[in-house]
């Protein structure tokens, strides 16, 4: 029995070490924290199967307790070296999870005496105190990731905030409405679902609802090395795909980027793109000017 | 009496039209070299495995951006218009990009259409004589620090007894509903 918390928080710890190289990419301080916080999790995990002891329990429950705190807290605010909170994944549930079953099975061990090594105190001694350090572990590396960031730039994400982007737009975008540029209307963007270091497809809507033509002349994403407008062309039976240097929108006209036809691609994602989430991209129209838009991964 | 009959089954015999198919008929079936690769799990599988069923084949590349998801996603629409029927038709994904197309990243790919898609993968050689058997067609174009194949648009389909009997091209006037009624006439057929 007293196996199973130990065994829940050296499988938190795995995880943590699992995912450090892609948080890496990322945002290299988020990376070392979770390479950190693994090997501190599995170390713990080892010595406590090995010697249980009364201090130790103290450390595991600071420690797990805290890393959960830390996470929970970032949901909401916006993480160190990094420009939003994270995002709610698989990974980070099931981490938690294992996290959360060690941390209140340990306490419920101790309080039943069960685990042995660890002395029998008072339940405020037990479960308060260790949950008091947690808090201190967990709040103190949120400061603590606050206070270096600016000390630290090299660390932290490197994608541009969609906010910063020229044209940004955040009521339009939120609302999911057309986002307009001068006589240009760009709406319905989404993006397919893609591995990291893959490729990805984005297809959008442009209606030009002036009276001088436009074209597209060149498109950016911050989650791609590079990106180009592509066109689809059968040739007999062969289908092939050619970047197309831009894309004319004829006054009063309207271009559909569409499967089968023309797509942004994007290339060599920094990141995986899955369902539901919302990426940014920057469109760049030869009179118009530059625009941002939001395109929803989506799984046709 | 009996003439009266004849008449009628004449009639209507006569009235039906014969079926025409939204693909192009290989009229007779042709029979290709039976070939062995590996699947998405990493185990050895050949095609003959899957006689008794009806075969869609399909070669394309999981970093496709464009035909190959849009593809696939019209064979989960296919599926789901099949209802029960879908139990006696696979849906065969061959890479033509063995060097990034390892089975893991197949399993990944397929995985996120419908997990009953199979996906073959093997050696170059392996699959150099299987494209060369179905007449694909394949260029490797490098752009930047990637590269993408330009290839044959066409779905393959396979009777029961191992035969070719039909392709689609896959063009933008091909419908789920066109495939479906070709899949459902060549069950019955
Ligand atoms: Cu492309």
């Amino acid at each position: 029995m007293r196996n199973v918390p130990i065994l829940a928080i050296f499988l938190a710890g795995v995880i943590h070490l699992a995912v450090a190289p892609v948080h890496y990419t990322h945002a290299p301080a988020h990376g070392i924290f979770f390479a950190l916080a693994g090997a501190a999790e599995i170390f713990w995990a080892l010595a406590f199967w090995r010697r249980p002891s009364t201090r130790l329990y103290y450390v595991g429950l600071a420690v797990a307790g805290g890393l959960v705190i830390l996470w929970a807290v970032t949901r909401v605010l916006i993480q160190p070296f990094e420009h939003e909170p994270g995002p709610l994944d698989a990974g980070g549930l099931v981490c938690k999870g294992c996290e959360l079953v060690g941390v209140v099975m340990l306490a419920i061990l101790a309080l039943q005496g069960r685990l042995s090594g660890v002395e029998k105190r008072s339940p405020l001694r037990l479960v308060g105190q260790p949950l008091a350090m947690a808090l201190v572990v967990g709040v103190g590396s949120l400061g603590m990731g606050y206070g270096l960031e600016p000390y630290l730039p090299t660390l932290a994400s490197q994608e541009e905030p969609m906010s910063e982007m020229p044209g940004y737009d955040h009521a339009a975008l939120s609302s999911g409405a057309t986002v307009t540029l001068g006589q240009l209307q760009i709406s319905g963007a989404w993006a397919r679902p893609a591995q990291m270091g893959g490729t990805s497809a984005v297809y959008l809507t442009i209606v030009n609802t002036g009276e001088q033509a436009d074209a597209l002349v060149d498109v950016q994403s911050p989650v791609a090395e590079s990106a180009e407008v592509h066109e689809m062309r059968m040739d007999g039976d062969v289908m092939r795909m050619q970047p197309v240097a831009r894309v004319e929108v004829a006054a009063g006209g309207r271009v559909e980027l569409k499967p089968g036809g023309y797509h942004i691609m994007l290339m060599g994602l920094t990141r995986a793109l899955a369902v539901g989430e919302r990426i940014p991209i920057v469109l760049q129209f030869e009179h118009s000017g530059q625009v941002a838009v939001e395109a929803t991964v989506t799984s046709p | 009496m009996r003439l009266v009959l004849l008449a009628l089954v004449i009639a209507l015999t006569g009235c039906s039209q014969p079926y025409a198919f939204h693909g192009t008929r290989l009229e007779p079936p042709l029979t290709l070299p039976d070939f062995e690769l590996i699947n998405q799990d990493g185990q050895t599988v050949r095609l003959s495995d899957y006689r008794g069923q009806l075969i869609l084949l399909f070669f394309g590349y999981t970093h496709c951006p464009d035909v190959c998801p849009t593809t696939l996603a019209q064979f989960k629409r296919v599926r789901a218009q099949l209802g029960k029927q879908a139990e006696r038709v696979r849906f065969i994904f061959v890479t033509l990009d063995p060097e990034r197309d390892t089975p893991a990243v197949l399993k990944e790919f397929l995985a996120t259409f419908d997990p009953t898609f199979i996906g073959f993968t093997g050696t170059t050689a392996d699959l150099e004589a299987v494209w060369k058997s179905y007449g694909i067609y394949r260029e490797k174009r490098v752009e930047g620090s990637t590269y993408f194949v330009d290839h044959t648009a066409r779905i393959y389909v396979i009777d029961a007894r191992g035969n070719l009997r039909l392709t689609w091209l896959l063009d933008a006037n091909l419908s789920t509903d066109d495939l479906v009624q070709d899949i459902q006439h060549l069950m019955e057929g």
